[in-house]
């Protein structure tokens, strides 16, 4: 048969390829998202040294002091401070941390299960998958806000208890789209051949299927970090977020509702936090999605 | 050249046609110089394999090639007097549809899912022959029934869904049949289509062919079609016409070791070949075709020179060419 | 007569359409009903039909894809359903398969020496260096280079393709290979390529094959007997020069007819009119009779169902206008 050797439609040796469509790749990362998250995410890991102040230290002297830009404003307090004189700068600073770990417990969590389930269901159809489903429909049916009331007024108010109710909604939504994606990477020829071949179901679940959705999974993920940041702000708006005097954004925007035509900036910065974030992550998934989709992606 | 006259029965000349794709960094030749001549009432088959740009030569006749991205740099379309190319898009919207119209391979996605099946086909007459009302549907039920669909009065009403795929195809060739076109192109109509039912298709448009005089350029891989249905044929590889000739001409002496090779290289049946002829690698790369012949690195004669310069046109007597240096030298 | 590999014996799959547990219902779609054929060491069978007749749900039974609603699939002579554990196992080394689209039959994120390596991890624990040795004589066995089991899918020709598919099918040393049109997703310029590798494949190997195809100038190139099924029965079962030459069936002599031939001076035969039916309330009696050139109106064509008879030696048809031979 060496008559049939033939030659290779690769162009250059695989890690050459893979290195050379990395570096494409990269140039058409969207910039401006991807520094607001990576500032974001310095600020989360090294907040403690890069704040000036002490997030909680109260100094009721200096309450309600102005941006820098202002006339009474100074450049200690670079975003001024709120009613208890504490630095809205480092507050910001040390709230990345909290929005972020949180969002990424929840992912975690939530997106595991949801993964696995998602993963269980599609691929085992029948009956098994019609109760999972409508399980995943009674959560989704559920206001995630007024759920999320109830369960810290009876467990107490804490950054355990809200990553432990906000989980199983993610996990719903992770299974719900895990699971439309199993449904046609199980009708693929690979998987049947798989079956012919007598691979075992947890190898073709984990093989064969998981890395074929994976993509959707990275993308979902980086879209409901930003979903999370804003179900977060709004939980520690309704006083059952994370408990003060932890610096969380959605409980700084509340603390500054009641100052709102006196001190704007105590609501406006950690506004603008959340807003950049969010949008940030959302472009990011954007483009994490179409660059990871080989439909779209252009070589 | 722009002066030039055809002769009286020829309908369509392409000349020196080139459509190219243009990419962030490369530019894929997809039809690099094809020309070609279609006679009335002829049927004209255009052969090869996924890559060879016969898909892409049709768009190109029709000016629909895909935007952005594609473009016709170089070359002319005499359709009858008139040079394609230089019509304006409004003019050229007289000739699509109209005087040339398209069967494409899909009749799944060639109709729209929310008209029913009359709508559709009544299109065309609408916008063409500018009829409405109880015209336009007489013209519209003509047109099913010279397709051959059982009822049409009934099957109007349908949505394409309703229809089978040998009757939605069917359905598309109306279409493009009720304008009386002069020229149709069929890009691999039959391809979705099961046996007994292209055979039916084809049946059907070698009759509506013979009737109404269109002539037709059958695109397609299927070599078996070509001996059947066409008159002439052009056969492409990576987006030039390699050889064209009269059907019997080339299937009983091909010049091209392509063409050989493809003939050779399908199972005929009632012929039991021992073994099939192999062409060995695989079809073109669009974006990294060889210097010189583009088949030579396939071809069992390559010579030295194959691979420094694409051979001349060496005529084989009226219209039929082929481009190797083996007919070339030998002559 | 050669040793039975494999015997399908009134094979029938019927579906229930529309409904699901919940709502119950439907119409039942009897993709095969009561299919019979056998496949010896060796050889070639092949199943020819047009879309509908149930060719390929009878590929998806053999390879356990699809649980028959009746009939049964014998393999060496002993019911595949009776097969549990270690016996399974080994049915799944012995039978293999090869798709049409080599697009879908590859996962994409897997590399080359993972897909073909797969069938060896999984019934021979085979790991490390015997793999890449393993995988490495395979891709050579079907005419690629062995470093190629580095490379991803995408990085393949279609025909490339197909030929992982050939080694993957071969790893495990098998009996029997179910060929779902091996070569209808390829250029035609690579099917020959295919097609020969099978056959030299067979030859070496002396492997059997189920041969899936429309295209009956390829089932008349690679096959040694054909089956015909319209519309989940078989027609006509005959040895390939008997189907060739001594057509008996009409369906048999439509398709024939309907396929046009790479030969200006052979024109096409006469085509059928028609479409081919529904396995929804498939037509009773003969089920072609609604297309059958050769039915009548006072015939029982409408009403009997035909028998499955033995007309000729190893030539079996259902069709009432076929006589035996009176020998």
């Amino acid at each position: 048969m060496a008559d049939t050797s033939m030659q290779i439609a690769a162009p250059a040796s695989p890690w050459v390829v893979r290195v050379r469509s990395g570096l494409s790749v990269a140039r058409r990362v969207p910039k401006i998202p991807t520094a607001v998250l990576l500032v974001l995410m310095i600020f989360a890991i090294f907040g403690q040294w890069i704040a000036p102040h002490s997030p909680v230290a109260v100094d009721m002297a200096n309450s309600f002091a102005p941006p820098v830009w202002h006339e009474e404003g100074t450049a200690s307090n670079l975003l001024g401070t709120d009613k208890l004189g504490r630095d809205i700068f480092s507050r910001l600073i040390r709230g990345a941390r909290v929005s972020l770990s949180l969002s990424l417990f929840v992912i975690a969590l939530g997106g595991g299960v949801g993964v696995a389930v998602g993963l269980i269901s599609g691929y085992a159809g029948g009956k098994l998958d019609a109760v999972l489903q409508r399980g995943i429909e009674v959560i989704l049916a559920m206001p995630t806000i007024l759920v999320a009331l109830v369960f810290v007024f009876a467990v107490g108010r804490s950054f355990e208890s809200v990553i432990l109710i906000l989980s199983p909604f993610l996990a719903a939504r992770f299974a719900r789209i895990v699971r439309g994606e199993t449904l046609s990477v199980r009708e693929r020829d690979f998987v049947a051949i798989a079956k012919v071949i007598g691979t075992p179901t947890w190898m073709i679940l984990l093989r064969h299927i998981l890395p074929n959705v994976f993509n959707t999974i990275i993308v979902l993920a980086t879209l409901e970090v930003g979903h999370l940041i804003l179900l977060e702000s709004s939980l520690s708006f309704l006083g059952v977020g994370v408990p003060p005097p932890q610096p969380a954004w959605g409980l700084m925007v509340a603390d500054g509702r009641e100052f709102l035509t006196s001190a704007y900036w105590i609501t406006l910065f950690p506004g603008l936090c959340i807003l950049a974030a969010v949008l940030s992550l959302n472009l990011f998934g954007d483009w994490l999605r179409d660059t990871l989709d080989p439909r779209r992606r252009q070589l | 050249m722009v002066n030039r006259t055809i002769e009286d029965d020829t309908l369509l000349r392409v000349e020196g046609l080139k459509t190219y794709f243009f990419q962030r960094n490369a530019v894929l030749k997809a039809v690099d110089g094809v020309s070609f001549t279609v006679a009335q009432g002829e049927a004209v088959g255009l052969v090869g394999e996924s890559g060879s740009g016969k898909t892409m030569t049709c768009l190109s006749l029709m000016r629909l090639v895909p935007q952005p991205g594609a473009r016709i740099v170089e070359g002319e379309i005499w359709f009858k007097n008139e040079n394609l190319l230089d019509l304006t898009e409004h003019e050229m919207r007289a000739y699509r549809g109209h005087r040339m119209a398209i069967i494409m391979q899909d009749p799944q996605t060639s109709l729209n899912p929310v008209y029913t099946v009359g709508e559709q086909v009544a299109e065309p007459v609408r916008l063409h022959l500018k009829e409405r009302g109880q015209q336009a549907m007489a013209r519209v039920l003509d047109s099913l029934r010279s397709v051959r669909i059982p009822r049409p009065e009934l099957r109007l009403g349908q949505y394409p869904h309703q229809f089978s795929g040998g009757m939605r195809q069917r359905v598309v060739a109306a279409m493009g049949l009720t304008t009386e076109p002069e020229l149709l192109i069929a890009d691999e109509p039959t391809t979705s289509l099961d046996v007994t039912i292209q055979a039916q298709f084809l049946r059907l448009i070698r009759e509506l062919q013979q009737e109404s005089g269109t002539s037709v350029i059958w695109v397609t891989h299927d070599l078996g079609i070509v001996a059947q249905m066409c008159d002439r044929v052009n056969v492409m590889y990576a987006g030039r016409i390699v050889e064209s000739g009269r059907v019997r001409q080339i299937y009983k002496e091909p010049q091209h070791p392509y063409t050989r090779a493809l003939l050779d290289s399908v199972p005929l049946m009632g012929a039991r070949r021992e073994k099939l002829y192999q062409i060995e690698g695989q079809p073109p790369d669009l974006r990294s075709i060889p210097e010189g012949c583009p088949f030579w690195p396939r071809c069992p004669d390559a010579m030295d020179k194959c691979k420094e310069q694409y051979p001349p046109r060496t005529s084989l007597g009226g219209e039929d060419f082929v481009h190797c240096w083996l007919t070339e030298e030998g002559r | 007569m050669a040793d039975q590999l494999l015997e399908v014996e009134g094979l029938a799959k019927h579906f229930r359409g529309g409904g699901n547990w919940l709502t119950s219902g439907g119409d039942v779609i009897r993709a095969v009903d009561g299919v019979s054929f056998s496949v010896e060491e060796g050889e070639t069978f092949a199943l020819v039909g047009e879309s509908g007749c149930g060719k390929t749900t009878v590929a998806k039974m053999i390879l356990l894809l699809e649980r028959p609603s009746g009939g049964t699939i014998s393999f060496q002579g002993t019911d595949v359903s009776r097969f549990r554990g270690s016996g399974l196992r080994e049915y799944k080394r012995l039978v293999q398969a090869v798709f049409q689209d080599p697009y879908s039959s590859l996962n994409p994120r897997m590399q080359v020496l993972d897909i073909i390596g797969e069938p060896l991890r999984v019934h021979q624990r085979m790991h490390g260096r015997n793999l890449r040795m393993r995988v490495g004589e395979l891709l050579e066995n079907v005419g690629l280079n062995p470093v190629t089991a580095s490379f991803f899918p995408h990085q393949f020709s279609g025909g490339q393709r197909q030929r992982i598919a050939i080694a993957r099918a071969l790893a495990l040393r098998p009996r029997l290979i179910v060929l779902d049109e091996p070569v209808s997703g390829l250029d035609v310029s690579i099917r020959a390529q295919i097609l020969n590798l099978l056959v030299d494949l067979q030859r070496d190997l002396g492997l059997s094959y189920l041969l899936i195809s429309h295209d009956l100038a390829i089932v008349e190139h690679m096959s040694h007997r054909v089956g015909v099924m319209y519309v989940g029965k078989m027609m006509e079962l005959a040895t390939r020069d008997e189907f060739y030459g001594n057509t008996l069936h009409p369906y048999s002599n439509a398709l024939l007819a309907s396929v046009p031939n790479p030969d200006p001076d052979i024109p096409m035969g006469e085509a059928i009119g028609g479409e081919v039916a529904s396995p929804i309330n498939p037509p009773t009696g003969c089920r072609f009779h609604t297309r059958c050139p050769i039915y009548m109106e006072t015939s029982m064509c409408r009403d009997v169902e035909p028998d499955w008879r033995e007309i000729l030696s190893e030539h079996l048809t259902a069709c009432h206008k076929v006589e035996p031979a009176l020998v």
